[in-house]
């Protein structure tokens, strides 16, 4: 591919033969590019996708998320059987063992599920791990889970148990491990040069379906988005993972490369708090309305995203969601309107805001900021730009100094009960004190009925969008680029790539 | 001279000291890891788990006290992200920013002094002219707008070089020149003054009156004596050379120190942030002190006491 | 030069100033430099004069417009739009006004920290000496940038901020500076004279020291502003410059780099506009340290 590509040049003649020589060794190594390289390739480490996608190729987990069904799916626990609404039995996949030869059975799982609990071990995943209470073993095939209450996103804390091999993770323990592990994944770890390559050679014994034509990954940190589009344009990378938005022209129109966009979990929202100690003209609904209709989201999506942004049809929750209210809709752009609001509630020239902005931390994000100003601006509301470096933007988020006004994009874990729950009045970064939004809140979280689930997050999200307290921004939107011979490969919207159904062809 | 060096030797242990303090201050006033290391919705008990293993609930100057005395010999503590020595990982990185750091020095010597010394020789003729414009105009554009203006032409258009990475000698070739592409041009410059100051000197006369030949004259006595001020600059300028590898591996994914360092400082990996900055300090100061060394191995008039 | 103490002195100094700018009006690239300075200043004073639109008025309809002169330009938008619309001149000369407001102010504080470090340090010697060449090893020694993004992290890029952390970072060489030509005229007859006569440390520093060392500090403060443009740029690069909305050249290069294969003249002519009043100052340092040098006055 190198070699095709620099031979177009009579000046590289001498160059060309050396590349072709590499390139025909590496003929079916599959180069990946993601912004950062991992800090650990144990997946119950960190919750950082470019961390998640390196690891989890060869540490497995219990279950996984499908992307392409959108369900939850067995992997190396076969069947979940739910004994009591806090109890479950689990079945383990047979004659599976890691690549240092211990088995795959109770006892590795019971040790990893040990692990999942232990906060100190594994903080980032307290929140899913939280209502876990003990888990043993029935036999060598079967695992017993106590929780100490319902708790409707049970799968979906299985699908996050990654397992490991216990004699040896007792002997080299969880750091290590993390730099080394050993699991029973399709890939085998090989070396890990830092900030260089991260290099992975196919598992031979996998007990699954192996990804076709792929010998070895090569995982490849690029942190400008300029070098990452160039990479793939140049065919030294056959992946490369958030590309910048302004590629999709270029890359629609290549054949040599697929371009895949991918509606992302991540909600994109500016806060409006409205609680009693963030004083502003915010702690109005009717401010807050206005401000929703002031701002056209769709031109956000079609003019700065190229169309491919989603639309949020004015909740938190997405299309296919327990909880996603079809009924309602955007609030849609309606400057007249909003002015009129403005005047009714008291502020017939508009106001002063401050509106603070992370620079840096999400795609386009200075941008969406810079065009929302613009935007409120016509309606007489004049938003001061405060621009926050990512790391002193999320330490305001925890302490809520973000107030009044900012623009965030939030993606908790997957299910619509951590979506919920960051608008509880006493959550730390929620915009919003409403004690009706709180009641739904706390009645879904532990509601086990599927329907009736789904119905409150359905009431809650109606009761959100009246009540405001975000302006509905977007969806967001992945964008990766692949070698156009690679075919299978659906990465999922919470930046998570696997590998199961990927193919090389020749 | 051995009394010299060991004086200069001695002084740097309080800007040393000074550099430990300053970083040790900046990182902390910077902010809480936890922020970064943890998702925005981890429990609160979680993150009280976290910041107890990295001793960042400990009162600040009991933090101080402990990092003092840990840096004392040599141990800066595990980074935050990578939990490994802070030191190793920035000694593991230390080879590629040398790498291009000393490629991008050797282009600026082999193409900036030769360059400058014609141009002083041929002062206004037009080769002094369209040197002096190269060099002015090289130090006239931001490094990493040079840099992905030249991804886009020699790797995506012209496919003559890899877009980024390190590996083979190909893949130094962008980097360096971009990141020498400055300093080339600043050599050149103080070369070209420096001549011109020496070639109207009285000895330079008289080696020409002795008949000596007219190259010998410039490339030998007269660049001898321009080379001083010259080296000075050089020296000064490795500071900025190890500025500027934090853009330049940045924009080339170039897996050295100065990428390290810049996402240390965005993720608040206090240890990191301070290896890296003891360490380029520390660089900088023996660099400059061989420089002043080799002053007096050039120039024998020069004596230290 | 100057061996009297006072009348005398003044003239000699006012007879060099005369010199001086004849001899730089002599030279073609002054004039051209000159002017190009002067126009990019008009633009930073009075930007609402030249700049044909508005520069935070923007229109998503008509983004990343090419320039009027090429295929599918938009009439009155004579360099085109960028990513959100904006129309590119209007925004250049606008940016004008920061970019050489940050270089400016930036430049000062570094003159004026650096001068009182320089002044000190070579007037009074001894211990005071030893102690602020330390701090001038410290600082030089502290990667500037790795500096600068650490303390703009942590107080955030405010245009204040920005203008005293860059200014800070360039104090050392100016120290160093001012303290030899401080070193080297403390000596001198002269001084001793004021001295003599009972001229206190701030007199003799004021009128018989500062005035023979301005140039120096000219010519390097020249060099520092193209320095500190470029570092404003960087810094842009790497998030953190003057943020937005507000234009300057730096940061529109940064946010058009992500378009240079869609749209290329939203980083191009930012970049050419900081190329050339690089140059220019460049040039303009260059010009000024010959005019200045007493050595090239025999030609």
């Amino acid at each position: 591919m190198i070699g095709s590509m620099l031979s177009r040049t009579a000046t590289a003649a001498l160059l060309s033969t050396m590349a072709l020589g590499a390139g025909a060794a590496y003929a079916e190594t599959v180069n990946i590019a993601q912004n950062f390289d991992p800090q650990t390739l144990w997946p119950n480490g960190t919750t950082a996708s470019d961390n998640l996608n390196a690891g989890s190729a060869i540490v497995e987990s219990l279950f996984w998320q499908n992307p392409a069904s959108g369900e939850i799916e067995p992997l190396l626990a076969t069947v979940v059987e739910m004994v009591s609404d806090t109890e479950a039995l689990l079945t383990l996949r047979e004659g599976v063992s890691f690549t240092n030869g211990e088995p795959m059975n109770a006892d590795a799982v019971v040790h990893s599920i040990e692990i999942f609990m232990d906060e100190e071990q594994t903080p980032a995943y307290a929140r899913v791990s939280d209502l876990f209470e003990s888990v043993e073993k029935v036999d060598d095939l079967t695992v017993r889970i106590t929780l100490s209450d319902t708790f409707p996103a049970f799968m979906l804390a299985l699908s996050q148990i990654s397992v490991v091999p216990p004699s040896h993770w007792n002997e080299v323990g969880l750091e290590a491990y993390g730099q080394q592990p050993i699991g029973t994944g399709p890939f085998v770890f090989e070396s890990w040069t830092r900030d260089d390559r991260l290099v992975m050679s196919a598992n031979a014994d996998y007990w699954g379906d192996a990804p076709d034509g792929i010998t070895e990954l090569v995982w490849r940190p690029v942190p400008e988005d300029a070098a990452r589009l160039a990479g793939l344009q140049t065919g030294e990378f056959q992946i490369v993972k958030d590309l910048p938005v302004s590629s999709i022209p270029t890359l629609e129109n290549d054949d040599s490369v697929s371009l895949i966009t991918v509606p992302s979990y991540r909600i994109y929202q500016i806060g409006l708090a409205s609680q009693e100690q963030h004083e502003s003209p915010l702690q109005d609904v009717a401010v807050r309305q206005a401000l929703n209709y002031a701002v056209d989201s769709q031109l956000i999506i079609d003019a700065l995203f190229f169309g491919r942004a989603i639309p949020l049809n004015g909740q938190v929750l997405r299309e296919p969601q327990p909880g996603y209210n079809p009924d309602l809709g955007d609030y849609g752009y309606d400057p007249e309107r909003a002015r009129a609001m403005l005047a009714e509630a008291g502020y017939p020239d508009g106001f002063e805001i401050d509106f603070k902005c992370p620079s840096g931390r999400y795609a386009q994000d200075r941008e969406v900021c810079e065009a929302v100003a613009g935007m409120l601006a016509e309606v007489g509301v004049t938003a001061n730009l405060i621009m926050l470096e990512p790391g002193e933007f999320l330490r305001q988020l925890r302490t809520m100094e973000l107030a009044p006004m900012y623009f965030v994009g939030l993606a908790p874990q997957d299910d619509p009960g951590f979506q919920a729950s960051q608008y509880l009045s006493e959550w730390r970064y929620s915009p919003i004190a409403n004690e009706e939004m709180d009641e739904l809140i706390l009645a879904g979280a532990t509601e086990a009925d599927p329907e009736s689930r789904a119905q409150i997050y359905r009431d809650l999200m109606a009761l959100m969008h009246e009540q405001a307290p975000i302006i509905f921004l977007y969806g967001g939107v992945d964008i990766y680029g692949t070698d156009a011979r690679i075919t299978g490969l659906e990465p999922r919207g919470d930046g998570r790539m696997f590998f199961y159904n990927v193919e090389l062809e020749e | 001279m051995l009394r010299y060096f060991i004086r200069r030797l001695v002084l740097t242990i309080p800007v040393a000291i000074g550099i430990l303090v300053i970083s040790f201050m900046l990182t902390r006033l910077s902010g809480d890891p936890t922020d970064l290391l943890l998702p925005p919705d981890a429990t609160d008990s979680a993150r009280e788990a976290f910041r107890r293993n990295y001793g960042l609930d400990q009162p600040l100057l009991t933090q101080f006290g402990s990092f003092v005395v840990n840096a004392m010999r040599g141990d800066f503590g595990d980074s935050l992200r990578f939990h490994e020595p802070a030191m190793s990982l920035v000694m593991d990185r230390m080879g590629a920013t040398l790498e291009l750091a000393v490629a991008a020095m050797a282009l600026a010597i082999l193409i900036g002094i030769p360059t400058g010394v014609v141009a002083a020789y041929k002062r206004n003729t037009p080769v002094d002219i369209s040197v002096r414009g190269i060099s002015l105009l090289g130090q006239a554009m931001p490094s990493f707008y040079l840099g992905i203006l030249s991804i886009i032409v020699f790797s995506v258009w012209l496919g003559w070089f890899p877009s980024s990475g390190r590996g083979t000698w190909w893949h130094l070739v962008l980097p360096a020149i971009t990141l020498s592409f400055q300093l080339v041009a600043l050599i050149a410059r103080v070369t070209r003054s420096c001549m011109l100051d020496v070639l109207g000197q009285d000895y330079i006369r008289t080696a020409r009156a002795k008949g000596l030949g007219e190259s010998r004259v410039v490339w030998l006595h007269a660049l001898r004596n321009a080379f001083i001020p010259v080296l000075t600059v050089l020296g000064l300028q490795v500071g900025f050379l190890l500025g500027g590898v934090v853009v330049i591996e940045t924009v080339f994914s170039w897996p050295g120190v100065g990428r390290l360092a810049v996402q240390a400082i965005y993720a608040r990996d206090f240890p990191v942030v301070q290896a890296v900055v003891l360490l380029f300090a520390m660089i900088f100061v023996f660099v400059n002190l061989i420089v002043d060394l080799l002053y007096a191995a050039i120039d024998p008039r020069i004596r230290y006491s | 030069m100057t061996d009297t103490v006072n009348g005398p002195e003044r003239a000699v100094r006012k007879s060099q100033f005369h010199l001086v700018t004849t001899r730089l009006r002599r030279k073609k690239p002054v004039l051209v430099c000159g002017t190009l300075l002067i126009i990019a200043i008009i633009c930073a004073l009075v930007p609402g004069m030249f700049a044909p639109h508005d520069p935070y008025e923007q229109s998503l309809l008509l983004r990343l417009k090419p320039p009027s002169f090429m295929d599918g330009g938009r009439e009155g938008y004579f360099l085109g739009t960028d990513h959100l619309g904006r129309d590119t001149l209007s925004r250049i000369i606008y940016g004008a006004r920061i970019t050489l407001l940050v270089s400016l102010l930036a430049v000062a504080v570094s003159t004026i920290a650096g001068i009182a470090a320089g002044v000190a340090a070579g007037f009074y010697g001894g211990r005071i000496d030893s102690v602020i060449l330390r701090l001038i090893d410290m600082q030089l020694a502290f990667p500037v940038i790795l500096l600068v993004i650490a303390v703009v992290a942590v107080v955030g890029p405010s245009l204040t901020n920005l203008i005293i952390i860059m200014g800070l970072s360039g104090w050392p060489r100016m120290a160093r500076i001012v303290r030899g030509a401080v070193l080297s005229v403390r000596g001198l007859e002269y001084v001793d004279a004021a001295r003599a006569i009972g001229a206190g440390s701030w007199r003799i520093m004021a009128y018989h020291i500062m005035p023979n060392i301005l140039s120096a500090i000219i010519v390097y403060a020249s060099f520092e502003l193209a320095r500190m443009i470029l570092l404003e740029a960087t810094l842009s690069f790497l998030g953190l410059g003057v943020q937005p909305p507000t234009p300057t050249w730096g940061g529109m290069i940064s946010d058009g780099r992500n378009y240079i294969s869609l749209a290329w003249w939203v980083a191009f002519f930012p970049g050419l506009a900081i190329g050339i009043i690089i140059l220019t100052f460049n040039i303009l340092g260059d010009e000024l340290r010959d005019a200045l040098d007493p050595q090239l006055n025999h030609e």
